[in-house]
């Protein structure tokens, strides 16, 4: 069976992701259905396109059909692109609320391993908020003493919130001097993972 | 927009069609069922007798092979029979909808008819014509076509049998054959060519319009056939009034160079007696 990549031509796709598919389709045929879409693969070459997919076969079935369920088509390989250069993002991603994890894979992928910090230390938050309104995200970060950014992030936990910028971290509420001594989250900031 | 109905399996069909595909080893068919909206239900029954046919499940896997037609992969299931997924087009158009709509009923009858139909078109959707039965039409149709010319104008234009002077120069190097009728035509023409040759459209309004045009004056013409290059229709004064080139060359060059001596020739008359009036 095979695939069209835009740019790159028809892929065969492994027998085993086929398979595979084949279980994501009996469970949610629409996760599968980009099957017979011409996908676009952006920068990533045909050897890094086959290795996605070998990937993609070699992934636990729910986990795929999570991953697949809230990934439009269109973003598929770029985002699993990015999913399999860095682990810690395949945590945050699936673990984050659908309507935030391409905002968080897009817009902040160099905060990705301060946010798998807290997942792993502090479990997963009451709510994700990924704050839009320009004047409010002006007037948040200033008066948290926040250097100013462009995408702000707001975790809640039940007695403190999370605040994750561009460039910096903070936590705010009961405790949140504690939260920053042992995640250390506004002396050092974190080094972009992009020079890396 | 028109809207139409398309059949996707439910929870419990998509189980019973992975548990089929474990067993035959079709995922990719299963895949197909399922993420494709189908045009026509699918019996489990014809799924397992199509799964359980090597032959067949090649054929499905090709069958997917065509984008347009994914969406009949269970009617392909449905017939049973191995059908090149583009006939499979003309089948569902003419048969297939309504073979499935009807269930009993007023239209009983006609779905009967309309299954003798179906068999038989399915027996000739099967049988591909051969190389020979496609060219003993296409020469059929080119026979009829240069009989009914001949016919046509056998009356009003008599074919003359010498090539015209001002053609002569232009023709000395090529090897010319007059022809005394249209019907000729297909003696020079060979089987290989024939399939990638136009159709020589002598009936056409235009094709007659410019005939007769062209050939009134002297109420005669000459068809020449150019060895290698095709057959012509000129007037005594050597203007093209139609032609028949062979696949890969082109008579263009013919109807501007006898058509310019032509010219040539009216202007020469006009230079010397100052008095010449052009015929069109």
């Amino acid at each position: 069976m095979k695939v069209h990549v835009v740019g790159i031509g028809r892929l065969e796709l492994p027998e085993k992701l086929v398979e595979r598919l084949a279980r994501v389709a009996a469970r949610s045929p629409r996760a599968a259905e980009w099957v017979w879409l011409p996908l676009n693969a952006y920068s990533a070459t045909r050897e890094d396109v086959e290795r996605i997919f070998e990937w993609m076969a070699s992934f636990p079935l729910e986990r795929l059909r999570r991953l697949l369920v809230r990934t439009p088509p269109s973003l598929l390989l770029s985002v699993l692109y990015d999913l399999t250069r860095n682990p810690d993002t395949l945590e945050v991603y699936l673990q984050a609320p659908s309507s935030v994890s391409l905002f968080i894979l897009q817009s902040l992928p160099n905060r990705i391993s301060i946010i798998k910090r807290f997942l792993d230390r502090y479990g997963r938050p009451k709510r994700w908020y990924f704050e839009r309104n320009t004047s409010r995200l002006q007037s948040l970060t200033r008066s948290f003493g926040m250097q100013p950014c462009f995408n702000l992030l707001i975790l809640t936990y039940d007695d403190f919130h999370v605040l994750i910028g561009d460039r910096d971290a903070k936590a705010v509420g009961h405790a949140a001097a504690d939260i920053e001594a042992t995640l250390a989250l506004s002396s050092r900031p974190e080094p972009a993972e992009a020079d890396s | 927009m028109k809207r139409r109905w398309r059949f996707r399996p439910d929870q419990s069909q998509r189980k019973r069609i992975l548990e089929l595909a474990e067993r035959y080893q079709a995922y990719e068919l299963a895949l197909a069922l399922m993420t494709v909206p189908q045009q026509a239900p699918l019996s489990e029954e014809d799924l397992v007798q199509a799964l359980e046919n090597p032959e067949m499940r090649q054929h499905l896997k090709q069958f997917l092979e065509y984008e347009g037609r994914r969406k009949y992969l269970s009617l392909a299931i449905t017939i049973g029979r191995p059908i090149h997924p583009c006939a499979l087009g003309i089948y569902r158009v003419y048969v297939g909808w309504r073979v499935f709509k009807t269930d009993g009923g007023p239209e009983l009858l006609e779905s009967k008819q309309y299954e003798e139909i179906e068999q038989r078109l399915l027996a000739q959707l099967e049988h591909a014509p051969s190389l020979d039965e496609v060219l003993r039409v296409v020469r059929g149709s080119f026979v009829r076509e240069l009989e009914a010319a001949d016919a046509n104008y056998g009356g009003h234009i008599q074919l003359l049998e010498e090539i015209p002077e001002p053609a002569q120069e232009l023709l000395k190097d090529k090897r010319v054959r007059v022809l005394r009728s249209f019907r000729e035509i297909m003696d020079y023409i060979e089987d290989h060519q024939l399939l990638h040759m136009h159709s020589p459209t002598l009936r056409a309004p235009y094709a007659q319009q410019r005939i007769w045009r062209v050939l009134s004056r002297y109420q005669a013409g000459v068809l020449l056939h150019i060895e290698g290059e095709g057959f012509v229709l000129i007037s005594p004064a050597c203007q093209v009034a139609w032609s028949l080139a062979y696949p890969g060359s082109n008579l263009h060059y013919y109807t501007r160079r006898l058509g310019a001596i032509y010219r040539n020739f009216g202007r020469v008359l006009e230079e010397l007696s100052g008095d010449y009036d052009d015929p069109f």
